[in-house]
């Protein structure tokens, strides 16, 4: 059996050690607040609590009572 | 004949490939980081504001801060009026800070500059190259350098406890230089 297959995998994966690793002054787009993976989630869960207690007419949680549009 | 060498070379072939990836693999190899006793590399660039040829090398013959910084980071803009602080302080003694500006956009860094209230001389347009040979591990990174152009102090980070930690280097090289 032809073990190119198998090479012709391998080189890419181990070329791709050959990557410098980004410095610290590239990271300039890495830095943008778009690019921050919890941000983004941390505000989307904020805006999901947020809409769960005004549906359930449950503020601040699914304790106590309450009620909303949700909308502000 | 040239049939039966085919076998042979085509054993050989996984080995060239595995040579050329770990050449690949060289490559990547980080430079040796600066160290106190190192002369400084040197960064020239753009004066911001007005464009005009800035080196460092134009500050040799007295102690001098090159501070490498973006305004896309935090620490960064937190050093910006501390080390104006220092700038002032110390100016009347031939010390100078110079910044050494990492922005793609001059603007972004113009304005980080007004925004901290810092005048210090900054650098802007830096070739890659110079910044390799700094081999720089974090943003900001700081380096004190003596009269002679050598490194004196690496300070990697910026926090506001950072400010005596300078103060007190740049008064021992200045003492030093006396």
């Amino acid at each position: 059996m032809s073990r190119w297959p198998l090479f012709c995998a391998l080189l890419p994966i181990l070329a791709g050690c050959a990557l410098p690793p980004v410095q610290p002054w590239q990271r300039e787009h890495l830095a943008a607040p778009e690019m921050q993976w919890e941000a983004g989630l941390a505000q989307e869960s904020a805006i999901r609590a947020h809409t769960y207690s005004s549906k359930e007419a449950a503020a601040p949680g699914p304790v106590l009572g309450g009620g909303g549009c949700g909308c502000n | 004949m040239t049939q039966g060498a085919r076998p042979g070379r085509r054993r050989q072939a996984p080995l060239w490939l595995l040579c050329c990836a770990l050449c690949f693999a060289a490559q990547g190899a980080p430079a040796w980081a600066l160290e106190t006793g190192d002369p400084f590399p040197g960064l020239s660039g753009q004066r911001l504001g007005d464009g005009t040829p800035l080196s460092t090398a134009d500050f040799r013959g007295g102690p001098v801060y090159v501070d490498v910084w973006a305004s896309w980071c935090p620490p960064c803009r937190l050093a910006l009026p501390v080390l104006q602080t220092l700038h002032r302080r110390y100016a009347g003694q031939g010390f100078a800070v110079v910044g050494a500006n990492v922005d793609s956009s001059a603007v972004a860094a113009t304005q980080a500059m007004q925004r901290a209230g810092a005048d210090y001389p900054v650098i802007h347009g830096l070739a890659e190259a110079q910044l390799r040979l700094l081999d720089m591990q974090a943003m900001p990174s700081g380096y004190l350098l003596d009269a002679a152009g050598r490194v004196r102090l690496v300070h990697e980070g910026f926090r506001r406890e950072d400010e005596a930690t300078l103060d007190r280097a740049i008064r021992t090289l200045l003492e030093d230089a006396r």
